[in-house]
């Protein structure tokens, strides 16, 4: 018995550390989701062979792309469902401690400007922004610099 | 099924109620919450490399013969009479196509058919008898665009006028669809050419309908000419 107290001990201990920050969501504006980020999102990204695809974690529904609703017609105008779907998958890609080190950030921008990890190359091998100053990109950027990074957030980038 | 029933049903087979999605030429310029491509025409060139299978998925790829488009020895300002064939003309075929330089600007310009010169095989089919079957689509400019409707013609004829740039590239997506009126089922094929104007690029031989404004000296044929001729003399000499 004496030779396992050391041991329980520091069990005990481990299990008495207090518990790490726990992960935080970034909120980012919703209304400027809706206006600015969700077409950009639709433009790019939520092709149903890509980000409109039922499997992806990371999912974009709307016009012309891969509805939410079964029974609504490609030309029907985003439902709020939808909007929101995208809205809460957008964020979950979005790094509350260092939002400019967000992965939605970083996935579609080339490598040589900075971005990483994406596998949706173009037919010529490119990523869906090529610089940091496509209009488009700066429209994704603005929404999540929007909102200031949150200290405590439990995650982060180098 | 009475009898009215069974004479509605064909009509109501024919036109569906539900839109083809990007069978209308516009929505590709249309912005995206209206359901457009926001400026996207799909092409897979330099300057829209995704092409229409980011959508289209699931079905046999269309097999498609090129005909027409030397890949060198283009001369600037001649004119190129291209035809793309699909083997398969009981499919519905859509398409997007541009001539583009390397870094995405538009090369040279596309000159749709007479529409009097048109014959069966360039039309939309009888269930679409209304319908364009080409369009250039003038929201595309700067570039220039050709787009196919998926209405049933089962070729497609274009004079293509080349540009000045030494290189440049003919870029077509093209989609077999399933008349689903939906994206899944359809197959995509990508053509891609890398060209090139005479005197940039050695190698490959002229191929199709070129108008060649200029004639084009052949160093290799004057030069076995000579060694012919010079071999000659000096036999004569000897002998």
């Amino acid at each position: 018995v004496k030779s396992f107290a050391p041991l329980s001990f520091a069990l005990l201990a481990c299990s008495c550390a207090p518990d790490p920050a726990p992960f935080q969501l970034a909120q980012p504006n919703v209304a400027q989701f809706a206006e600015q980020a969700y077409p950009v999102l639709l433009r790019d990204c939520g092709f149903p062979g890509c980000h409109g695809a039922m499997d992806r974690f990371f999912r974009v529904f709307g016009p012309g792309r891969t509805r939410l609703s079964a029974t609504a017609d490609p030309s029907d105008p985003a439902s709020a469902e939808e909007i929101q779907h995208s809205y809460d998958r957008a964020r979950s890609m979005i790094d509350p401690g260092k939002p400019a080190y967000s992965l939605l950030l970083r996935k579609p921008l080339a490598s040589d400007a900075g971005g990483a990890g994406h596998k949706g190359d173009d037919a010529l091998g490119r990523n869906v922004y090529a610089s940091t100053q496509d209009p488009n990109y700066q429209t994704l950027r603005a929404w999540v610099l929007a909102q200031p990074a949150l200290p405590d957030a439990g995650v982060g980038g180098p | 099924m009475t009898r009215v029933g069974c004479l509605l049903l064909p009509v109501l087979l024919a036109y569906p109620a539900a839109a083809r999605a990007f069978s209308d030429y516009e929505l590709f310029s249309l912005p995206p919450l209206e359901g457009g491509g926001g400026g996207r025409f799909y092409t897979t060139s330099s300057s829209d490399g995704y092409g229409c299978s980011v959508c289209h998925l699931g079905g046999p790829k269309p097999v498609i013969e090129l005909r027409g488009l030397p890949e060198h020895n283009l001369f600037a300002g001649a004119a190129y009479d291209i035809e793309l064939v699909w083997q398969a003309p009981e499919a519905a075929h859509a398409l997007n196509l541009e001539f583009v330089t390397p870094d995405g600007r538009a090369a040279g310009s596309i000159v749709l058919p007479d529409p009097n010169t048109l014959d069966a095989l360039d039309r939309c089919d009888a269930a679409h008898p209304e319908e364009s079957a080409t369009q250039l689509i003038e929201e595309s400019a700067p570039r220039q665009v050709l787009w196919m409707n998926d209405c049933g013609a089962r070729r497609l004829r274009f004079r293509y006028i080349a540009s000045a740039e030494p290189r440049l590239m003919f870029a077509a997506s093209i989609v077999r669809t399933d008349a689903s009126e939906k994206p899944d089922g359809d197959g995509v094929t990508e053509l891609r050419r890398e060209l090139s104007l005479v005197g940039t690029e050695t190698g490959g031989g002229d191929e199709g309908c070129s108008v060649r404004p200029h004639a084009r000296a052949q160093p290799l044929p004057l030069a076995l000419l000579a060694l012919c001729a010079s071999w000659l003399r000096r036999r004569r000499r000897n002998a």
